[in-house]
C-alpha cells in the first residue's frame, strides 16, 4: 500500500505542471462557462442566477434551431466533400510523377493561409456586381452577375464551397500519409491473387485507412462545428440569417446582443453535441480494433 | 461729491455761447463723426474680410413630445455673429513630475486618426510633462470596446480619455465609466459652437443617463465631425434622368420615381446601376440605424417611456409602410438587389445613384478619394449633394438622427490624470490650429463658429449640410441603444430577405426592441 501511494505521489509530481496549467486555462474557464450558462449576464454587470431559463429560451428561439440545422448541414457537407476530394487527390498525388511534390504543395496552400485572409481573398474574387472578378468573367460570356455571398439563396452554398476548398488540402495530406503507410506487400499479394483495382481499394486500402479517416473526421468536425472567422469575414451570418451557423450565433448573442449568459448556454449545448459525436465516431471508427476485424 | 456735481448742473445749462462758437463746435463734431466713420469703415472692411459677416437665421425644428403623439414645429429666430468672441482656455502650469495620459479611440478612420495623432503631438510638444499616448482600436465591435475599456480600467490600465460612438457612450455613461464634464468645459462647447448646435449638443435628448438614470453632460462632440443621417444623390445621374442637378425628393413617391429612372439594367435584365441604395445588410445595428430615420419620417416613434413602461410604434401601420418601401425597392421595382454594390463606396463608384440615409463623414471623403475627377471641384466636393430624408407623404416633417462620436474622461482615472484629461478637452475646443487640422484641413464638417464658414465649408453643399443637420434629433433613446439596434436590425434583415412575413416580423421587431429596453426600468420623468 505505501508503495502504491509512493508511486502516486511520484507520478503526480510529474503530472502536476500539466494539471495546473490545464485546470487554470481550460477546466476553470469551462466550469465558469457552465455556471454563466445559468445566469442572466451582459458581459458588463454581475451575472444573476436564473436556473434553466437560458436553455429553455434557446429551444424556443427559431434562429437557434435554424443555426443548429444549418451547422449540421454545413458540417456533413463539408466533411463529406473535403474527405472525398482529399481521398481522390491523395491517390492522384501518390503516383510517382515529376510534378507530385509541387502538386502536394499547391493542394496544401489553402489550408495554411490564415482563415480571415483566405476569406478576404474569396470576398474579392466573388465580389458582387459587375466589378467582381468572377462576375466580370461570367458577364463576358453572357452568364450574368451574381451576389455570391449576399444573395440569400447563394450565400450558404458559397460558405460550404469555401470551407471545402479550405479543408480538402489537409484531408489530402493526411490521407496521403496514410496511404504511404500501407504495406506494399498487401497490395502486391492481392494483385497476385487476381484482385481488381476496385477490390484492392475497398477491401485493403479503405479498411487500412480507417483510423486516418476517423482522425480527419474528428478533427474537421470539431473545427467545422464552431466555424466563425470565415463566416464573419464573408457574410456576418447574413443576409438575414441565411448563414447563421452556430459560431456566429454565439458571437452575435454574446457580443452584439449582450446576452452572454444565453450565448454560453448555446456554447455548452454545442460542446456536448460535438463531444457526443466525436465519441460516437471513435467508438464506431475503432470498433473491432484499430484496423477492424 | 454727488451733491457737488448736482449743484453745478444748472450753471452749465444756463451758460450762454455765441452763434459763431456754436457753429464752429457743430462743424468740429460733424468732421469728427465723418473721420470716425471713415476710420471705422476702413477698419471694418479689413476686419470683415477676416471674419464672416453677421448672419440672421431662422431655425425650424420639429419636436415630438415624448409622452404623446403630438408633433409641433417650433420656429426660433436668432441673430448671431460668426466673429467669435469666446475666451481661450488657460491650461494650468504643468506638473513637475511627468504624467502620462492614455487616449483610446474606437473605430479606425485613416485620415481622422492621422490628424488626431498630429494634434496629440502638438499637445505633447506644448506640454512635455503631460504626455498623451493615442491608440486606435479598429477591430473591436462597440460592446467589445466597452468591455475592453471596463476590464482595463478595473486592472488599473484603462484609458484616461475615451473617444467612441454615441451608441457606446450612452451605455458607458450608464455603467458609470464617464466623469461628469466640469461646467467650464460645457460652457466652452456652448460658446464655441454655432447656434443651434450649442443647444443641440446639451439639450436633454443628447445628455447621457448616469447610473442613477439622471441625465448629465458627460461628453463633448468627438473628433470625427458631426453630421446627420441624410440622403445623397449623384447630380450627373439626375441630369441624365432629366432632373435638375439640385433636385431633392419631396416624398417617398418622388424618391421611388427618380430611383426607377436612374436604375439601369443590361440586355439580360441584370442590374448594372441601382437608382437607390437602402441599407438591408452588413453591420447589423446599422440596418436598424438607417431604417429609423425613414420610419420617423413616416410619423413613427421608435421608443418612449410612458406610465412606467417603454413603448414603441414599430409594430404599427407606420412600421408596415416603412418596411414596404424596402420591399418595393427590392422586389417590386427591382431598384436594388441584395449584394449589389451600394452604400458610400457603391455611391462613390457610381454603381448607385442615391443612398438613404448616410452620414457626411462616410460619404464625402470616399467620393473625393474614389473619383476625384468627378467629385472634386476647385473649392470642394461637387457633383453630388445631400437631401433631407423625405417624409412618407408631402406635409409630414422630415426626421433624422444626429450622428456624433464623443469624447469623455474616464471616471475611474486618478484625480490628477482626470483633471489633466479635462484640460486637454478644454485646450482642444479652443485651439484653433488643432481644430483646423481636425476639421477644415480634411473637409470634416464641424459647426465651430469660427470655422464653419471658412474653406472648404463655405460652398453651397456644406451650407445645405449645416441647414439639414440643424433639424436632427438624438438617437440616444436608451442606455442600451446599441443592443436595441442590434436586436431590431436582425429582425429587419430577416424581413427584407423574406425569411419572415411583414406582420409577423413587425411583431417580432417590437418584441425584440422592447425586450432590450425593459432591461432597464424607464426613467420616472
Amino acid at each position: 500500500m505505501p508503495k502504491v501511494r509512493g508511486d502516486f505521489l511520484y507520478l503526480i509530481s510529474f503530472l502536476s505542471p500539466v494539471i495546473i496549467v490545464f485546470s487554470l486555462f481550460y477546466y476553470y474557464p469551462l466550469a465558469l462557462d457552465f455556471y454563466y450558462s445559468f445566469t442572466d449576464w451582459n458581459l458588463l454587470t454581475t451575472p444573476k442566477f436564473i436556473g434553466f431559463e437560458n436553455y429553455l429560451r434557446l429551444f424556443s428561439d427559431e434562429i437557434f434551431i435554424k443555426s443548429l440545422v444549418l451547422t449540421s448541414v454545413y458540417v456533413i457537407v463539408v466533411l463529406l466533400g473535403s474527405i472525398f476530394i482529399g481521398l481522390v487527390l491523395s491517390f492522384v498525388i501518390d503516383r510517382p510523377t515529376k510534378l507530385a511534390t509541387l502538386t502536394r504543395i499547391v493542394i496544401f496552400i489553402p489550408y495554411v493561409i490564415p482563415d480571415v485572409a483566405a476569406a478576404a481573398i474569396w470576398s474579392i474574387v466573388f465580389a458582387p456586381g459587375p466589378s467582381g472578378y468572377v462576375n466580370y468573367l461570367l458577364s463576358k460570356i453572357g452568364l450574368g452577375t451574381y451576389s455570391w455571398f449576399l444573395d440569400p439563396n447563394l450565400a450558404f452554398p458559397m460558405i460550404i464551397a469555401y470551407s471545402i476548398w479550405k479543408y480538402f488540402g489537409f484531408c489530402t495530406l493526411v490521407l496521403y500519409s496514410g496511404i504511404k503507410a500501407i504495406p506494399k506487400e498487401y497490395i502486391e499479394a492481392a494483385k497476385v491473387d487476381g484482385a481488381s483495382e476496385f477490390n484492392i481499394f475497398t477491401r485493403i486500402t479503405l479498411p487500412l485507412l480507417r483510423p486516418i479517416i476517423v482522425f480527419v473526421t474528428s478533427t474537421n468536425l470539431m473545427s467545422c462545428w464552431f466555424v466563425f472567422s470565415s463566416v464573419y469575414t464573408l457574410t456576418k451570418g447574413g443576409p438575414g440569417t441565411a448563414t447563421m451557423v452556430m459560431g456566429m450565433y454565439i458571437y452575435e448573442q454574446a457580443f452584439k446582443s449582450m446576452k452572454a449568459g444565453l450565448a454560453t448556454a448555446a456554447a455548452i449545448i454545442n460542446t456536448i453535441v460535438v463531444l457526443l459525436l466525436v465519441i460516437f465516431i471513435h467508438l464506431r471508427g475503432y470498433r473491432g480494433g484499430l484496423y477492424g476485424r | 461729491m454727488k451733491e457737488e456735481n448736482r449743484s453745478r448742473e444748472p450753471d452749465i445749462l444756463r451758460k450762454k455761447i455765441s452763434r459763431r462758437k456754436a457753429l464752429s463746435t457743430a462743424g468740429k463734431v460733424a468732421l469728427g463723426c465723418v473721420v470716425t466713420g471713415v476710420v471705422a469703415g476702413v477698419a471694418g472692411y479689413y476686419v470683415g474680410a477676416a471674419s464672416a459677416p453677421t448672419v440672421t437665421k431662422t431655425v425650424r425644428s420639429t419636436v415630438t413630445a415624448p409622452a404623446s403623439t403630438v408633433t409641433k414645429t417650433v420656429t426660433h429666430t436668432t441673430t448671431i455673429s460668426s466673429a467669435i468672441t469666446t475666451p481661450t482656455y488657460k491650461v494650468p502650469p504643468e506638473p513637475t513630475t511627468p504624467i502620462k495620459l492614455t487616449f483610446w479611440k474606437w473605430q479606425a478612420l485613416a485620415l481622422t486618426d492621422e490628424k488626431i495623432q498630429e494634434v496629440v503631438n502638438m499637445w505633447n510638444k506644448e506640454h512635455p510633462n503631460v504626455h498623451i499616448e493615442f491608440t486606435v482600436f479598429p477591430e473591436l465591435s462597440e460592446p467589445e470596446f466597452i468591455a475592453k475599456v471596463e476590464e482595463a480600467t478595473k486592472a488599473g490600465r484603462g484609458p484616461d480619455i475615451i473617444h467612441t460612438s454615441d451608441i457606446d457612450a450612452v451605455t458607458m455613461a450608464y455603467n458609470g465609466d464617464f466623469a461628469v464634464l466640469p461646467d467650464e468645459i460645457v460652457a466652452l462647447v456652448k460658446q464655441y459652437f454655432e447656434p443651434p448646435f450649442d443647444d443641440i449638443f446639451y439639450n436633454t435628448e443628447v445628455l447621457l443617463w448616469g447610473p442613477d438614470m439622471v441625465k448629465r453632460p458627460y461628453t463633448i462632440p468627438g473628433l470625427r465631425g458631426v453630421s446627420a443621417k441624410l440622403g445623397w444623390v449623384n447630380e450627373y445621374h439626375l441630369e441624365e434622368a432629366g432632373y435638375p442637378a439640385d433636385w431633392d425628393p419631396a416624398d417617398w413617391a418622388e424618391l421611388i420615381e427618380a430611383a426607377r429612372k436612374m436604375t439601369k439594367y443590361d440586355a439580360a435584365g441584370n442590374l448594372v446601376r441601382s437608382g437607390l441604395f437602402l441599407r438591408i445588410g452588413g453591420h447589423v445595428p446599422g440596418i436598424f440605424d438607417k431604417f429609423a430615420p425613414l420610419f420617423m419620417s413616416a410619423g413613427g416613434k421608435i421608443l418612449w417611456a410612458e406610465g412606467g413602461k417603454w413603448h414603441t410604434d414599430l409594430d404599427s401601420d407606420i412600421g408596415r409602410k416603412t418596411v414596404q418601401l424596402y420591399l418595393d425597392v427590392l422586389y417590386k421595382y427591382k431598384i436594388y438587389k441584395p449584394g449589389f454594390p451600394g452604400d458610400a463606396t457603391g455611391f462613390a463608384n457610381e454603381m448607385c445613384s442615391m443612398i438613404l440615409p448616410r452620414e457626411a463623414p462616410e460619404v464625402i471623403p470616399v467620393c473625393l478619394k474614389v473619383k476625384p475627377e468627378k467629385f472634386k471641384g476647385p473649392t470642394g466636393p461637387k457633383g453630388f449633394h445631400p437631401y433631407a430624408v423625405p417624409p412618407a407623404e408631402k406635409g409630414l416633417p422630415s426626421r433624422t438622427w444626429l450622428d456624433m462620436h464623443s469624447l469623455a474622461v474616464n471616471a475611474k482615472s486618478p484625480p490628477e490624470k482626470r483633471s489633466w484629461a479635462f484640460h486637454f478637452l478644454g485646450w482642444l475646443i479652443t485651439n484653433k490650429e488643432a481644430r483646423m487640422k481636425l476639421y477644415n484641413e480634411i473637409g470634416q464638417w464641424m459647426p465651430y463658429k469660427d470655422l464653419v464658414y471658412k474653406s472648404p465649408f463655405d460652398i453651397p453643399m456644406y451650407k445645405k449640410l449645416t441647414k439639414l443637420t440643424e433639424t436632427s434629433t438624438s438617437a440616444l433613446l436608451h442606455p442600451y441603444i446599441g443592443a436595441l439596434e442590434d436586436a431590431g436590425g436582425r429582425v429587419l434583415s430577416r424581413m427584407y430577405m423574406k425569411e419572415i412575413g411583414v406582420d409577423e416580423g413587425l411583431k417580432e421587431l417590437a418584441r425584440a426592441v422592447l425586450e432590450v429596453a425593459n432591461r432597464i426600468p424607464p426613467p420616472k420623468a
